[in-house]
């Protein structure tokens, strides 16, 4: 069996666990409890160690999805998740400016963990208070487009929009790996 | 979509970066909070062509002081002159300063003498403001009857600002940890004249030793060198990273990954080719 290993990270409330619902062939393994500290605000339940969902498509070939869960205080699981990953999706609510530092923090704690293909999928972008992918791009530190990995406006409720946005990340693994593979002869 | 927020959550140096690297141009509106300083106004305006910073302007009520009564202030312009000038203002197609000395009403020096005021002047006041709101508006008209013609990059500007700052009270949440590390976004040597200490902060920003650390190795207190770490932050110099954590023993590594080993896969293998053309193929049925 071939599996490829996907990371879905991301703050609080940008649709981590809602994201693999979306596309998820199994009913997806949680671990959502009632949040009891300033996470309640925003939603009333909160991913604690971590989601799971499968996509299989082939006798022989599935796509695993994990998601992070948001808070800090579960930074080891990121640890233990991202190190098994072969890429991960970045996803920031873009109505939320507030949560984009600590965007940028999980972004660096994974990147500095591994070196994989990362994509930035960008959640309720049609809200009010949403700044643009090029504004959050910033707030996230990348201040060229040649080095900023893809970003992608995604519906995390359609699945549609979430197959879209996998495509986008797969197609980006395909160009990372080919311009990263030795060449042989 | 709208660059707008709270103060509480960027810092005035950060906005400005945003603007700059962005290469905007629009007005940058400022609300501090009611009742928190008393010689602040209403509403600062920051007009960017570029990200170049052009003017700043206060409202206060209807109150605003114009470029043109503060030369008349300074005796530069008589009443009549103002009052004509007045009239003529809102059919500006550039910068009034130039307009001005193109006319011989005014000179450089006086124009710089202006910028340094109305601009420089005002912004690193406008760094001590840390509740607010903040809106760019890109759609917004230049205000040409405020430019003196001159500019500065937000980031020089930014930088001096939190140079002069002196309280760093509403700050000190935003300053990075001293367990943090620092990590430099380019290697190139910054445009910007950092002073020596800014610069010694910078020459450290490897991404391995901690601020704290830092503060010792420069006989700094570590206070200052969080401002400094902030400062180079702010204008997008440096990014505060966790100090890479000691890398686990095989045996422990092989423990923590075994709960989340749920069906397999090698991270460590790159995907097949087939696979991911068969992914892709399976995904677009699916989008």
């Amino acid at each position: 069996m071939e599996i490829m290993n996907l990371v879905v990270t991301g703050t609080v409330g940008a649709g981590k666990t809602t994201f693999i619902r979306s596309v998820s062939e199994i009913e997806v393994v949680d671990t959502d409890r009632r949040a009891t500290d300033d996470v309640a605000n925003l939603k009333q339940n909160t991913t604690v160690a971590m989601d799971f969902g499968t996509l299989q498509f082939g006798d022989e070939m599935a796509l695993h999805i994990y998601g992070t869960p948001g808070q800090t205080r579960f930074d080891f699981m990121w640890e233990i998740l991202i190190e098994r990953a072969h890429a991960y999706v970045l996803l920031i609510a873009a109505h939320r400016p507030s949560e984009f530092h600590h965007a940028r923090r999980i972004m660096n704690f994974m990147n500095r963990r591994v070196q994989i293909p990362m994509i930035i999928g960008i959640t309720h972008s049609d809200c009010e208070g949403a700044w643009s992918s090029e504004d959050i791009a910033l707030a996230l530190g990348y201040q060229d487009s040649i080095q900023q990995p893809p970003i992608v406006l995604v519906n995390a409720e359609d699945g549609e929009s979430v197959a879209i946005s996998l495509i986008t990340l797969v197609e980006h693994y395909m160009q990372t790996t080919a311009a990263i593979a030795p060449i042989v002869g | 979509m709208s660059l707008a927020g709270y103060l509480s959550e960027y810092s005035l140096a950060e906005i400005f970066h945003f603007v700059q690297e962005g290469n905007k141009t629009g007005v940058l509106s400022l609300e501090p909070e009611r009742g928190l300083m008393r010689s602040l106004s209403d509403t600062y305006y920051v007009s960017f062509q570029a990200g170049r910073i052009m003017s700043v302007t206060a409202r206060n009520g209807a109150k605003h002081q114009s470029l043109l009564k503060i030369m008349e202030q300074r005796r530069w312009l008589s009443a009549a002159q103002t009052m004509e000038l007045e009239t003529q203002v809102g059919l500006l197609r550039q910068p009034l300063g130039i307009d001005l000395k193109a006319r011989n009403l005014v000179n450089t020096e006086q124009l710089t003498l202006l910028f340094n005021s109305q601009v420089i002047a005002t912004t690193c006041k406008l760094f001590e403001i840390h509740h607010g709101r903040f809106n760019f508006d890109p759609q917004a008209p230049l205000i040409y009857g405020e430019m003196t013609g001159l500019s500065l990059t937000a980031q020089e500007i930014a930088l001096l600002g939190l140079r002069m700052l002196k309280d760093w009270g509403g700050l000190s949440a935003k300053l990075p940890a001293p367990e943090f590390a620092l990590q430099r976004l380019s290697s190139k040597l910054p445009n910007l004249r950092l002073d020596s200490q800014e610069f010694k902060v910078w020459n450290l920003a490897l991404g391995e030793i901690s601020i704290a650390k830092i503060a010792a190795q420069l006989g700094l207190e570590i206070e200052k060198v969080q401002q400094i770490s902030f400062r180079l932050s702010s204008i997008g110099l440096v990014q505060e990273v966790s100090v890479e954590p000691p890398q686990p023993s095989i045996d422990k590594k092989s423990e923590a990954l075994t709960p989340v080993y749920v069906g397999g896969g090698n991270a460590n293998a790159p995907v097949s080719a087939s696979f991911l053309t068969n992914l892709r193929g399976f995904l677009k049925k699916k989008g």
